[in-house]
């Protein structure tokens, strides 16, 4: 599905001969009011949690920590410690760049992506609800 | 100089990053006999108030993104009010009532 929804995006933003969005100033919102997005990520978010839980629930997986019980590869605990740390590389990476534009009077990454959902706000919105389902049924987790 | 390359890379990055997810899954799966996401629950029960900090940013993220209050629409030289398009969602501004002389 996101193959398919990046192929679409792709082929939409590089064969346009016109800009997807004002180039002044990108819209605010798209398509979808504001809340229409916040309310999806909420969903999205809860409902990875319940289909964790459900799942965790049904199948008897252990709960145990990370280091304990099923989770001792020691290659995968530091592999999911690393990609943790990427994730959070990234992030930090990102927001520099985002302080850096607006110190020098060039677009941030918000206003890429004020465009991109003004452009399509349908994938933004599938992209939003992916990430906070993910994190909800990631993070979202009890103990034993 | 039209944003069309750079709002396809901030798709990519993106949706890219959860075919990373993917292929990641794929590899734990036949590695370590178990999908990346039983791992990082695993991670988030060892670590819970990393794992509440770093959702917390990716809801700061998508708050900043996309949740906007309507701004107040431009008002034009004769006071007419502007939607300028930029603004789709602004609100007119309010009348001010008449002061009592």
């Amino acid at each position: 599905m996101f193959v398919a929804l990046l192929a679409i995006a792709g082929w939409y933003l590089l064969q346009s001969h016109h800009p997807v969005c004002n180039t002044n100033f990108p819209a605010r919102r798209g398509d979808y009011p504001s809340y229409v997005f916040v309310f999806a990520a909420i969903a999205a978010f809860a409902l990875g949690s319940l289909t964790s839980s459900v799942g965790i629930r049904r199948d008897g997986r252990s709960q145990k920590e990370l280091g304990d019980g099923p989770w001792t590869n020691r290659t995968a605990v530091v592999a999911v410690n690393l990609g943790v740390a990427g994730f959070l590389f990234l992030v930090t990476i990102l927001m520099l760049v985002e302080a850096w534009t607006l110190g020098h009077g060039v677009w941030p990454i918000t206003y890429y992506v004020r465009c991109a959902n003004d452009a399509g706000a349908f994938i933004t919105l599938v992209g939003v609800a992916s990430y906070a389902f993910v994190i909800g049924r990631w993070m979202w987790v009890f103990k034993e | 100089m039209y944003p069309n390359l750079q709002v396809w890379l901030v798709a990519l990055v993106g949706l890219g990053l959860m075919l990373g997810l993917v292929v990641a899954d794929l590899f734990f799966i036949r590695t370590y006999l178990q999908p990346i996401g039983r791992w990082v629950e695993a991670w988030a029960r060892r670590f819970p108030v990393l794992a509440f900090l770093l959702a917390a940013v990716l809801g700061l993220l998508i708050g900043h993104f996309y949740w906007s209050t309507p701004p107040p629409c431009p008002i034009g030289p004769q006071g007419q009010v502007l939607q300028a398009g930029t603004d789709r969602d602004c609100v007119p501004p309010r009348a001010t009532p008449p002061t009592d002389t």
